[in-house]
Order: C-alpha cells, then sequence, then structure tokens
C-alpha cells in the first residue's frame, strides 16, 4: 500500500511537471481571432441592411466550417476561428412575399437566393480580420442544368473523355422548348498570380482587352466563352415537359461497347467505367464544320445518324466536344434573338489584334439562364473564379479528379405529384452532388 | 544502269590482267640489315612491320627479330611499326648492323597524346586522335571519342539515342542555346542543315567505307517527312550512327574536316578514318562503367602457323541501363570482330576482316493510367572485307591493290501503343475508288513494326606508281570504286485486324496520307555508284622551299549523272618553323536509299462514319498514286581552306580558316495536284446501314511530299590547335584549342500556306523561307600531368564557351505568289501583298524585324581524367565530366513575361575503366 501511495505522488509529480511545461510554452500556441464580414446588397438594394445572412468559412487545410448569421446592421461576427485560409460563401434565401417586404420587387418565383462569396483568404493575428461582401441579385431559372459529366472516364480501360455529357432539366411546371438553347464553355486564366492585366484574384481582368466597350462593367456583367453550341430547331421542335429532361453527348454511341460490326460488338476493356449515351438528345459533332473551314476534326469524333447534331455557334480551338476534367470550365446555358451582336474580344493579355488572335464571346451574365462553376478537386489549387457570384455562388469539383467516372448531379428539393423538383440556390456547391458513375437522364 | 554495268566489266578486266601479269625482280643498290627487340625484356620482335618512308619497299622481321631490306641510297628513313609498341622512325646513313628497341606504347613512354593533334604528314587540316587520347576518355562508344575533336564539347555519353556526328557547323539550338549540353548528335530540334551535315560525314574503317545510306531502319515513308524516324535509335537520312563503329585495336583515328583526297568520294562535310592494327598481343580485357551502363572487352592478337601471318579476334559485350531521361530504353549489344593478316615480305600483303554486332533490345514498356506504349530495337550487322595488295619491282606499277567488302544489316523496329478510341476507320485497299471501310477494334494495341535489311557492297581497285627525279618525287594512283546499295528487307508489315500507328484513316480524318504495307524488296531501287579517280602526291623544291602537294580528280557516276570532283592541298615550308596550306575541293553525296525510293501514294479520304447500337458505317475514297524520284542528284559542296602551322623546340600551333558552301543539300517540299473527291448522299434506315448516292464531285488538292535538292548553306570559321610540350620540371604540358564558326542557311524553296477560308480566290500561299545564321566560339585548355615512371596521367580540362548567337533574318508575313483553285501560280505586285484579300494564306504570327538572340555571358566547364598503369598489366582510369559540378545560368524573358532558367551546363557525371593485359 505504502508503495501504491509512493507512485501515485510520483505520478502526480510528472502531471504537475507536464502541466507547467504548458503553460511555460502558451505565448507559442495559436491564438484564435475573431473575424467580422459585413454584408451588402449590390446597386438595386444599396441601402437596405442584409440581415439573417448565412456566413460560411471553410478552412480550405482541414475542411473545418464555421457559420455564423448576420444582425440587423448585415454583420456577421466569427468568434475565435483558428487561424488558416479560409473560403467564405454568403447566402440568403428569401421567400416572394419577403423579397418584396425587402427589396420592394418581385421575381416571379416562390423563392429567391442572393450568394457571393471569396476564396483563400488568409486568417491570422496579423491580417486583416475584417471583410466585406456583396449580395448580388440572381435569378432562378427554369430551365436548369441537371448533370455535367464533365470527368469522362479512364483513358485505357474507359472512353476517355468520349463520354461527356450535360442534362438540361425542366424545373418549371410548363412545357419548355429547347430549341435555340445556348450552351457556352467559359474561359478563363488558371493562374492565381496577379499581373497587370489581371484583377486581384488572378481572374483576366476583361476591361483591359482591346476593344472592351462595357468599361467597369466587363468583368462584372459579362462571361466570356471560347466555345459556344446551339440546339437546333424553330421554336417548337425540341419540347421538354415539366420534369423532363435533354441530354447532349459528346458522342452519341454506347460507350461500353462503341462499335458494331455485323454481329460483332466491340467493347471497352473496362465497360462498367462507361455509359450509354446512345439514346442521347442531342450529340456535338464537329466534323462538318471543320472540314468546311479546312481544320481536321478528331478521331473519335464520329455521327450517330438516329441522333441530331447541335449547331456550332462558336468554335475556338477544339476538334472535339471536351469539358476540362480539372475543373478549369465554367458552363453556362443561355438564350438570345441576337448572338451575332455580341462583341467578340480577345483576351487582356494580348498586347495587339491580327487575324490570328484568339478571341472570346462576350455573354451578357443578364441572359444567362443557367450557369455551373467548377474548380480543383484540391482547395488550396483553386483557380480563380470563372462566374460572377450572382451566377453560381459556389463550384463543384471532383474528389477523384478527372478521367475517374465521377460526375456532378443536382439535389431533388422535393417532389411535386411525381414530378421532381431541383434544388436551385444559385450556389452550386449545395445543389448538386458527386456520383461515381453518371447516370444520363436518370437518377441517384 | 547499262553504262555501269560495261564500266564494272572492264575493271573486272583490268584485275585479271593485273593478276596475271609477270613482273620481273631487279636488285636493288642497298641492304640494311638489323635485328627488333622489345625494349622491356630484350626478347626479339616478330613480324614487325618495317618500311622505308615514301617509298614501297617494306619487309618484315623474322623470329628472332632479324630483318634485312633494300633501299634506294643512304641516308634513308625507316619507319618501324609493331602492334602496342610505340611507331618509331630510324634514319640510317650506313651499312652498320641496326638494332632497334621497341617501347610499349602505354603511359610509360615519355610523351603521351592524349588530345587532337595536326596530322604531321598531312598537307591539310587534318587532325589525329591518337590511341592513348582514345584510351583515355573511356569511351563506350565512337560518340565519346568524337568529342575530342577542336570545337566539339564533352558531355557524359548517350547510349539511348542516335549519335551522329556533325563537323564544322555552327549551327545551335535556338531555343536553349546550350553549348555543352547536347552531346554530340542529338539533333533535338531536327535541324536539316544538321541533318544534312551528319549526312555528309564519311567514315573509312581500315580504308573501306561503312555508311548508312542504305539503311531504311526508321523509316516511316516520305509523306511522314524526310527525316521522321520510328524511334530515336533509328538514323534513316542521317548519318552513321557512332555507336555502329567498334573501339577495338583502334590504333589512331584521322578526322579529315578539310579536302580529303580525291581517292574518297561519298562524303561531303568530312572524313573520319578509323585504323585498327593487327598483330601479336597479350589478353587484354577492359571494363567501363558510366552511370547504369557498363562495356567489357576481351582482345587478343596472335601469330598464326607456319607463315600464315597474323590474326586478332575481339568480344565486346555493352549493358545499357535505363536512361533515367526515358523509361523506355534498355539495351545490351555485343560485337565480335575478327582480323586476320597475311604478309608475304615485301611482295604481298592480305587483310581479311569480319565483324559481326548484335543489339538486342528487351521489349521496353510503360504502363499507366494514360499511356502503355513500348517499343524494341533490334540489329545484327556483319561486315566482311578483304583487302589485297601486291607490291612489284621495277614494273609499269609500284602496286596493285584490290579491296571488296560487304556490309549486310538486318533490324527489326517495333512500336506499341495501346489506342482506345472506340474504333477507327481503316482502309487497307490498293486501288482507287470508293469503299466501304472496316474498323479497328473499340481499344487494341496498334503496331508500328518495320524490317530493313540493307545490303552494301564496295570495290576499290587501285594501281600506283612512284617516280623520283633529282629532289623531288611523284607518287601516282589510278582507281576505280563501285558502290551497290540496296534494301532487302520485308518493309512495314502489320495486322488486318490490328493497324499500324499511322494507318487509321480518321487519325487525319480526310488529309492524312494513307500507310499501307511496303516491302522494301519489291520498292527500294538499287543504288550504283560508280567512281573513277586519279590522286597524285608530288613532293619538290620550289625557289629552294620544300613543296608538298596533293592533287586530285575524281570522276563519280550516281545512277548515270556524272559528277566531276577535283581537289587539291598544297604546303608549302617557308623555313623550319613555318609551314604554310592551301586547299581547295568538291564533294559530292549521293542521296540516301530513302530519299531515292519511292512506294505508291494513298490517299484516304474519310467521307462518312455513321454509327448507333445497329450498325457501323464507314464511307472511304482513296487516290492512289505513283511519282518518281528521278529528279534527286547528289548534294554538293565546295571547301577551300588556308592555314598556318609553326613548330619550335617547346610548342607548336596550327591555325587554320575554312569556308565551306553546301548546295543542293536534301530535303523535302509539298507538291500539290488536284482531284475530284465524290460527295454522296445518304438516306438512312432505322436499324440498317445508310444507302449513299453520287451526288457530285468536290474539288480538293492532294497534297505530297517528296525529297528535293535545296538547301544552301554557308560555313566559315577560323581553328586554332596548338601545344606546350611537357615542362619537365613540372612534368606537365599544355594542349589548347580555339573553334570560330559562322553558319548561314537558307533553302529556296518556298513555305506553303494553305488557305483555311473556302471563299479565298488563292488556296496556297508562297512565303519566302527565312535564312538563319549562327557564330559559335569555343575554346578549351587541357593540362596533362604525367610522370612517365609512375605510368600516372592527370589531365584537366578547362573548356569556355565564349559565343552563341543566333539569328533569324526579316520575317513577312504576307505571301508573293499564290496558287488559285486550279493550282495556276500568280506572282502577287508587291503593293498588293498586303492586302486583305490574301489575309487567309499569310502565315501565323506578324511581321518581324531581323532579331538575334545570344548567351549572355561566357562560361565554363571543367572536366578531369585520371589514369594509372601498373607493371602488372592492370590500369585503372577515372573521368569526372563538369567534377566541379558547376552550373551557370541564364535567365530568359519569354514572350508572355515570363522567366525561365537556363543551366548551361549539364550537372556532374563520371565513370571509371579498369583495364588488366596477362
Amino acid at each position: 500500500m505504502k508503495k501504491m501511495y509512493k507512485l501515485f505522488s510520483l505520478l502526480c509529480v510528472f502531471a504537475v511537471t507536464f502541466t507547467a511545461c504548458s503553460d511555460d510554452d502558451d505565448d507559442k500556441v495559436i491564438q484564435p481571432v475573431n473575424y467580422e464580414v459585413t454584408v451588402k446588397f449590390d446597386k438595386k438594394a444599396k441601402e437596405k441592411k442584409a440581415e439573417n445572412v448565412s456566413l460560411t468559412l471553410t478552412s480550405t487545410t482541414s475542411g473545418k466550417k464555421y457559420t455564423v448569421k448576420t444582425n440587423a446592421e448585415g454583420v456577421g461576427r466569427f468568434d475565435q476561428i483558428v487561424p488558416d485560409t479560409y473560403n467564405l460563401s454568403a447566402s440568403l434565401e428569401l421567400t416572394r412575399a419577403g423579397l418584396v417586404k425587402l427589396l420592394g420587387y418581385d421575381f416571379g418565383q416562390e423563392k429567391s437566393t442572393f450568394s457571393a462569396s471569396a476564396e483563400n483568404l488568409t486568417i491570422n493575428s496579423t491580417s486583416t480580420l475584417k471583410n466585406e461582401l456583396t449580395l448580388l441579385t440572381a435569378k432562378v431559372g427554369d430551365l436548369l442544368f441537371k448533370q455535367i459529366n464533365y470527368g469522362g472516364s479512364d483513358f485505357r480501360k474507359g472512353a476517355g473523355f468520349r463520354d461527356m455529357f450535360f442534362e438540361i432539366y425542366n424545373n418549371s411546371n410548363e412545357t419548355i422548348y429547347a430549341d435555340g438553347l445556348y450552351f457556352a464553355q467559359i474561359y478563363s486564366r488558371t493562374k492565381t498570380s496577379v499581373e497587370q492585366y489581371t484583377l486581384k484574384n488572378g481572374q483576366f481582368d476583361w476591361s483591359k482587352s482591346i476593344g472592351q466597350k462595357k468599361g467597369d462593367k466587363s468583368n462584372t456583367d459579362y462571361s466570356y466563352a471560347d466555345h459556344i453550341y446551339q440546339i437546333p430547331g424553330d421554336g417548337k421542335t425540341y419540347p421538354i415537359k415539366p420534369g423532363k429532361s435533354i441530354v447532349v453527348a459528346a458522342t452519341a454511341l454506347n460507350h461500353k461497347s462503341p462499335l458494331v460490326v455485323g454481329d460483332k460488338k466491340y467493347s471497352v476493356l473496362d465497360p462498367s467505367l462507361t455509359i450509354d449515351l446512345s439514346n442521347a438528345t442531342f450529340e456535338v459533332n464537329l466534323a462538318k464544320y471543320l472540314l468546311s473551314i479546312g481544320k481536321k476534326p478528331y478521331d473519335t469524333d464520329v455521327d450517330n445518324p438516329d441522333v441530331p447534331n447541335v449547331k456550332i455557334a462558336y468554335n475556338l480551338v477544339n476538334r472535339e466536344f471536351i469539358m476540362d476534367p480539372l475543373g478549369r470550365d465554367a458552363y453556362v446555358i443561355f438564350r438570345t434573338n441576337d448572338f451575332a451582336s455580341f462583341d467578340k474580344l480577345p483576351n487582356p493579355q494580348s498586347t495587339s489584334v491580327t487575324s490570328t488572335t484568339k478571341l472570346f464571346v462576350q455573354i451578357p451574365n443578364d441572359f444567362i439562364i443557367d450557369a455551373v462553376e467548377t474548380n480543383h478537386t484540391d482547395p488550396s489549387r483553386l483557380y480563380p473564379r470563372k462566374l460572377s457570384t450572382a451566377l453560381d455562388g459556389g463550384y463543384v469539383f471532383l474528389p477523384k479528379g478527372g478521367y475517374k467516372s465521377q460526375a456532378v448531379i443536382r439535389k431533388v428539393e422535393k417532389e411535386v405529384d411525381g414530378r421532381k423538383i431541383l434544388q436551385d440556390t444559385n450556389n452550386s456547391t449545395n445543389d448538386f452532388k458527386v456520383i461515381d458513375l453518371s447516370v444520363p437522364f436518370g437518377w441517384k | 544502269m547499262k553504262k555501269e554495268l560495261l564500266s564494272v566489266k572492264v575493271l573486272l578486266t583490268l584485275v585479271i590482267l593485273l593478276f596475271v601479269s609477270q613482273v620481273t625482280y631487279a636488285d636493288s643498290k642497298e641492304v640494311v640489315k638489323g635485328r627488333v627487340v622489345a625494349d622491356s625484356d630484350g626478347l626479339p620482335l616478330e613480324y614487325v612491320l618495317i618500311k622505308i618512308s615514301d617509298a614501297n619497299l617494306w619487309t618484315t622481321s623474322d623470329r628472332n627479330g632479324n630483318f634485312s631490306i633494300e633501299i634506294k641510297k643512304y641516308p634513308a628513313t625507316i619507319d618501324f611499326r609493331y602492334l602496342g609498341k610505340q611507331n618509331m622512325q630510324v634514319t640510317v646513313k650506313n651499312s652498320n648492323f641496326l638494332t632497334v628497341r621497341m617501347k610499349n606504347d602505354d603511359l610509360t613512354l615519355n610523351e603521351v597524346a592524349v588530345t587532337a593533334k595536326i596530322k604531321k604528314k598531312s598537307t591539310g587540316s587534318t587532325v589525329v586522335l591518337g590511341k592513348q587520347a582514345i584510351e583515355l576518355v573511356q569511351a563506350q562508344s565512337m560518340a565519346d571519342v568524337m568529342q575530342l575533336i577542336p570545337g566539339k564539347t564533352m558531355s557524359e555519353s548517350q547510349l539511348h539515342e542516335r549519335q551522329n556526328l556533325t563537323l564544322r557547323t555552327a549551327i545551335l539550338n535556338a531555343n536553349t542555346q546550350k553549348n555543352a549540353t547536347q552531346g554530340l548528335g542529338t539533333f533535338s530540334h531536327n535541324n536539316q542543315f544538321l541533318i544534312n551535315n551528319s549526312f555528309g560525314v564519311g567514315y573509312l574503317i581500315d580504308d573501306i567505307p561503312m555508311s548508312n545510306n542504305a539503311d531504311l531502319s526508321g523509316n516511316r515513308g516520305i509523306s511522314a517527312g524526310l527525316f521522321s524516324n520510328i524511334t530515336e535509335f533509328n538514323s534513316v537520312g542521317y548519318g552513321l550512327d557512332l555507336r555502329s563503329i567498334g573501339l577495338e585495336n583502334i590504333e589512331d583515328i584521322e578526322v579529315v574536316q578539310g579536302i580529303s583526297s580525291a581517292r574518297y568520294g561519298d562524303h561531303s562535310t568530312g572524313l573520319i578514318k578509323i585504323h585498327k592494327k593487327v598483330g601479336k598481343t597479350p589478353y587484354n580485357v577492359h571494363a567501363t562503367f558510366r552511370g547504369g551502363s557498363y562495356t567489357a572487352r576481351l582482345t587478343k592478337g596472335f601469330k598464326l602457323p607456319k607463315n600464315w601471318g597474323r590474326a586478332n579476334i575481339g568480344a565486346e559485350f555493352l549493358h545499357s541501363n535505363k536512361d533515367p531521361r526515358s523509361t523506355l530504353s534498355k539495351f545490351d549489344r555485343y560485337r565480335l570482330n575478327g582480323k586476320w593478316e597475311y604478309l608475304n615480305k615485301g611482295k604481298v600483303k592480305n587483310v581479311f576482316s569480319l565483324t559481326y554486332s548484335q543489339t538486342i533490345d528487351k521489349f521496353n514498356s510503360i504502363k499507366n493510367e494514360i499511356v502503355d506504349r513500348g517499343k524494341k530495337y533490334e540489329n545484327k550487322r556483319a561486315r566482311i572485307s578483304n583487302r589485297h595488295i601486291r607490291y612489284f619491282k621495277n614494273s609499269w606499277i609500284d602496286q596493285f591493290e584490290g579491296t571488296i567488302s560487304f556490309d549486310y544489316q538486318v533490324s527489326d523496329t517495333k512500336r506499341t501503343q495501346m489506342v482506345n478510341k472506340g474504333g477507327e476507320a481503316i482502309s487497307n485497299t490498293l486501288k482507287e475508288g470508293t469503299f466501304e471501310l472496316g474498323y479497328t477494334p473499340a481499344s487494341y494495341e496498334t503496331l508500328e513494326q518495320l524490317n530493313s535489311v540493307p545490303f552494301s557492297l564496295f570495290s576499290r581497285l587501285e594501281v600506283d606508281k612512284r617516280i623520283a627525279w633529282k629532289h623531288s618525287k611523284l607518287k601516282m594512283s589510278l582507281g576505280m570504286t563501285l558502290k551497290v546499295e540496296d534494301n532487302f528487307g520485308k518493309g512495314s508489315e502489320f495486322d488486318k485486324d490490328k493497324s499500324l500507328l499511322l494507318a487509321s484513316l480518321s487519325s487525319g480524318k480526310s488529309t492524312l496520307m494513307g500507310w499501307r504495307s511496303v516491302n522494301f524488296n519489291d520498292v527500294v531501287p538499287t543504288k550504283v555508284n560508280l567512281g573513277t579517280y586519279f590522286t597524285s602526291n608530288l613532293r619538290t623544291f620550289v625557289f629552294g622551299k620544300k613543296l608538298n602537294a596533293d592533287l586530285g580528280f575524281r570522276y563519280d557516276s550516281y545512277n548515270s549523272k556524272p559528277s566531276y570532283s577535283p581537289r587539291m592541298n598544297v604546303k608549302l615550308s617557308w623555313n623550319r618553323n613555318f609551314k604554310s596550306r592551301l586547299g581547295v575541293g568538291f564533294f559530292t553525296k549521293a542521296p540516301s536509299l530513302q530519299a531515292l525510293y519511292r512506294p505508291p501514294m494513298y490517299y484516304d479520304y474519310l467521307l462518312a462514319d455513321f454509327r448507333n447500337n445497329y450498325y457501323s458505317f464507314a464511307l472511304g475514297h482513296t487516290f492512289v498514286r505513283e511519282y518518281s524520284a528521278d529528279n534527286i542528284k547528289p548534294s554538293k559542296m565546295w571547301k577551300y581552306e588556308a592555314g598556318l602551322d609553326y613548330k619550335n623546340k617547346w610548342m607548336n600551333a596550327s591555325i587554320t580558316a575554312y569556308y565551306n558552301k553546301l548546295y543542293d543539300g536534301f530535303t523535302s517540299t509539298n507538291y500539290y495536284e488536284i482531284a475530284e473527291l465524290p460527295d454522296y448522299k445518304f438516306t438512312f434506315y432505322p436499324q440498317k446501314k445508310p444507302d449513299y448516292h453520287l451526288q457530285g464531285t468536290k474539288r480538293i488538292v492532294l497534297t505530297r511530299n517528296g525529297a528535293t535538292n535545296d538547301l544552301t548553306s554557308i560555313n566559315y570559321g577560323l581553328e586554332l590547335i596548338g601545344g606546350i610540350k611537357k615542362i619537365k620540371a613540372i612534368n606537365t604540358s599544355f594542349n589548347f584549342s580555339l573553334a570560330y564558326r559562322y553558319t548561314k542557311t537558307r533553302t529556296h524553296l518556298p513555305t506553303h500556306v494553305k488557305s483555311k477560308d473556302p471563299s479565298s480566290e488563292a488556296i496556297i500561299g508562297f512565303h519566302h523561307a527565312v535564312p538563319r545564321e549562327f557564330k559559335k566560339m569555343n575554346s578549351s585548355i587541357t593540362a596533362t600531368h604525367h610522370i612517365s615512371k609512375l605510368g600516372l596521367v592527370i589531365t584537366l580540362t578547362l573548356e569556355q564557351f565564349l559565343l552563341a548567337t543566333s539569328s533569324t533574318y526579316a520575317k513577312v508575313i504576307y505571301p508573293y505568289a499564290y496558287y488559285d483553285k486550279d493550282l495556276n501560280y500568280h506572282l502577287i505586285p508587291k503593293e498588293e501583298q498586303s492586302s486583305n484579300k490574301y489575309q487567309s494564306i499569310r502565315t501565323l504570327g506578324e511581321n518581324k524585324a531581323a532579331s538575334s538572340s545570344h548567351i549572355p555571358k561566357i562560361y565554363a566547364n571543367y572536366h578531369l581524367k585520371v589514369a594509372k598503369e601498373f607493371k602488372s598489366g592492370l590500369r585503372f582510369s577515372f573521368y569526372a565530366i563538369n567534377f566541379l559540378n558547376h552550373q551557370p545560368s541564364v535567365e530568359r524573358i519569354n514572350s508572355n513575361g515570363e522567366i525561365t532558367r537556363i543551366r548551361l551546363n549539364r550537372p556532374i557525371s563520371f565513370g571509371g575503366n579498369i583495364s588488366f593485359k596477362f
């Protein structure tokens, strides 16, 4: 018993010493800090206070999240957060009545969402501990991106980029015609370094493009595309019923076995990695267009005569419909009757414009019906944002990376009379989920 | 062809006549008697070659080392040669018995030459790389040895890519401008002028040419470009791959960058003469280690029973490990050689040699998520040659030489790649027309496979005569050479179910030239070169000054196209110290078989590729065309050089200025033809292939790439080479070299730009090619610390890179002429060239003023070599390239404003060698 007592006292001494040591080191321990965000509205409601806005700080290293709501003054305070690099996002959801009450106008929708975000903020005791976000007004569309397979599948065993597609869903309760709908791939800079021709986040400062006529608004009110396709039809050719969708495939084939010669089917090495797109609504075939301008089409761009081809509205360089599996693209759908009048501008890095300078189509954000921003898998290596946060307050990414069969699909908000209504908060981080194998026309 | 056969007949008749002709012998005036022994142990040496300088009198020593040789008068200079011993020269003034002690040719000699030296007897700028210099390099391939040529730079061994030698050119890689890093012949930038330069270097092994002319082993067909090779192992259209030359028993290597003798044809830029010795030697084992690879070599020379002479045999094994830069290279190579020399004192000399080498490549493959590819290159080469020399006294000729050699190679190149494109349409048709096409599987392994069997026969017949009067001596030779080159390879073959890498129609969808199996045996022409030459060497006195002149003339007929090449070298000795040289010559190099052969060309157009769940339907149209290659001429070069040699007791120096002008260099250009491509209307049915009906034709332009002669380059420069003799007090000698080179390249061939605007009247624009200029200056100093008693040599080389500039003339984006839709040629008036009418046929980019870029600093590199020889026959050596790991770098601003750092030297690399004699 005496022995036990001795041992106990010894342990006590150790414990005290250890605690003492910890106290000595206290100065070096990272001190949590407080962080304050002021949220405002943009142009139409500048004077109004943004109350009850959800603010989220997400650590880019640990993924740890802090969420607060703004007070009546539009200020949100994060207390005692661990110094780190964070992405900040803000979102405010209002009912139709709430919107009218707060801002005095109506979008004609049951719900409206405002969002804003800022990336890669360094927050520690030596940095600025205040920030300001502006909530941008946004439209909630009737046609939505339901699914985007921009990742493709394994190059050797799957179908590579041949099985890419996107799916557009009618989220309304009326039939909408797909005829004339445009799909664009948004071009952007992929480095975050700040140059004379960029904004502070590393994105191109399009106001510095030669021939730019939109001045200050060129970065906030416009998006710039390098490849644009258009659904054909005379206006009443391709109806999409409520709760139905169209699938636009890079190549409308059963990619599991893309070749049928006589009775023999030829399969890829691992058909389970890819999908059947032979029943796609449309396909992209660049062969005819490229031949007409004297360029060589790409090997894999074959034509399924059963599936109508989309129109090539604008093609900068690609010889096949390829979306970027690494997340350097953003995708938008828009409508216009006057596509030809859109300005085509060189990237702001160009110092002169010649016949060979690459030009990008300037799309007014007001025309955009839905938009999805994609980005890097690794949150510490994000590319600069491509879209205005009014169009998409967040972004999607593929956790496994490109060519791993992964795709993104929109979440179902609710079901009304057997019709699924998809979630649309204009923030793809919230609205989309990742699936391990895409399901054209399907659900997961 | 008939003409040439006739000439061959005449030649053969001449040979027979010579052999049957009876020759009478008459007594000479004096006889020198003596004995040759080894200096080390005093034992007699048998079969020492004893020769009167500048005469065709020679003998060999007998078993006791005794010899007697006839001379015309005293004093006479006698040369003694024996494998493994240092060459000796003795001047005899009287008939006293002569005892000659020959020293071992190793590091115990008083002086060793470890750098390139100006050849004493040469009337031009020829340099010699001696045995000690070669051994000290610890070469694994001839490419390592060639780095000793003044003006070349040292770098680590490259065993995984073709190694081609270029001479007297300043062309450098404009992108990296790295001087020291490219090794010898890795043309990372595929410069056609460099390829022509390397192709123009001739190689002689014991006076028998070895070339790359008939090789087709990497050939992808002219449509892929004249210099396109399947792997970096292949060197079709390039010069000889230096890795294919064996290194055993080399006595010395002469590098003729100036005017070579008219005796040798079919080369332009220079001539590399490799001399191998025959004789009794102990067993000699060599092992060299460099990086991940090693070489082991065993040689032995022995005396055959009775009077059968002597023979040498050797075996070499090379294991080349993976190149860290390319995971696709790993191979073994072994080489066997034998040489037999028969001598009948003063009358007959016959040398028979046989070399066999084989490269065994493991199938190297790489497999990961994105790529799955592999390659294999195997090569077997056998060379058999016989050289027969007869000596006559008091006849109308002094000497007759007959040489015949066969060179036979079998090489197989294979490249595979996993392709997953979901099935591609392929056409195998050999006929013109519209066909429904087959498909490759959805994903499959493609195969590019080529069998090449180059063969060449070389024969030379020569008669010599020497005449002497007063203080003058004249040696004249008249000879004929015949060279027949062919390729019996099976060419490219492919599996019908799979396809060649380039076979799939859709890889170009409509414009790439189709690819078919080609059997070289059927389509490769036999190339016949016939040459006749006259050479003379005159030694006389002019106004009391010693004059040594080589004058020669050569007539070559290549496929019945004649060319006449005068060559001249004159050397005048002003006094004991000063000599001046002057040379001028004309050179031609016949095209390689690759440039000559013309398989039919297939233009495959894919008209449709419709697929769904029920069928796959591809329709293609093929045009077949045959072209001739009759217009290909040999490339030509005029070479001029002038030099000054200075020599005194303690130093020597030579300075040479040269001017070489290449014209009619080999290149390729595009030819066009209008064709009508059918246009079909398709009717689709559910679940059934579509029907198609001709609804018209569409006018298209067939483009073909063909070999032609159109490169011109002007090369001039200044070379300084010299040395300071061993300073006894510090046991150190110094050698230095400096080379300034200038090259200007241009071609008269226009660059073509195809219009992408279907509404444009002009469909192809013509643009002037932009000439380029290069300047380069390198120097090197080598200090050789040599203690002969210890058999120890330490050399320290300092290389300095003084200048590297590349300049481009102004670039104009506007066309000067165009083809309209009917391929009618129109010149565009100057004032209209910039008109928007021709916008679609402008070159890419913008007008640019002449520009020039250079390395903004002078930098150096340091190399160390150490060799130690023990009396037991053991020898160690070690080298370190860039032994200080000196890494100077320069910054370069790219067009987008970003800065790249370019490292100018490659990092340190080292290796070692052990050799043992027993």
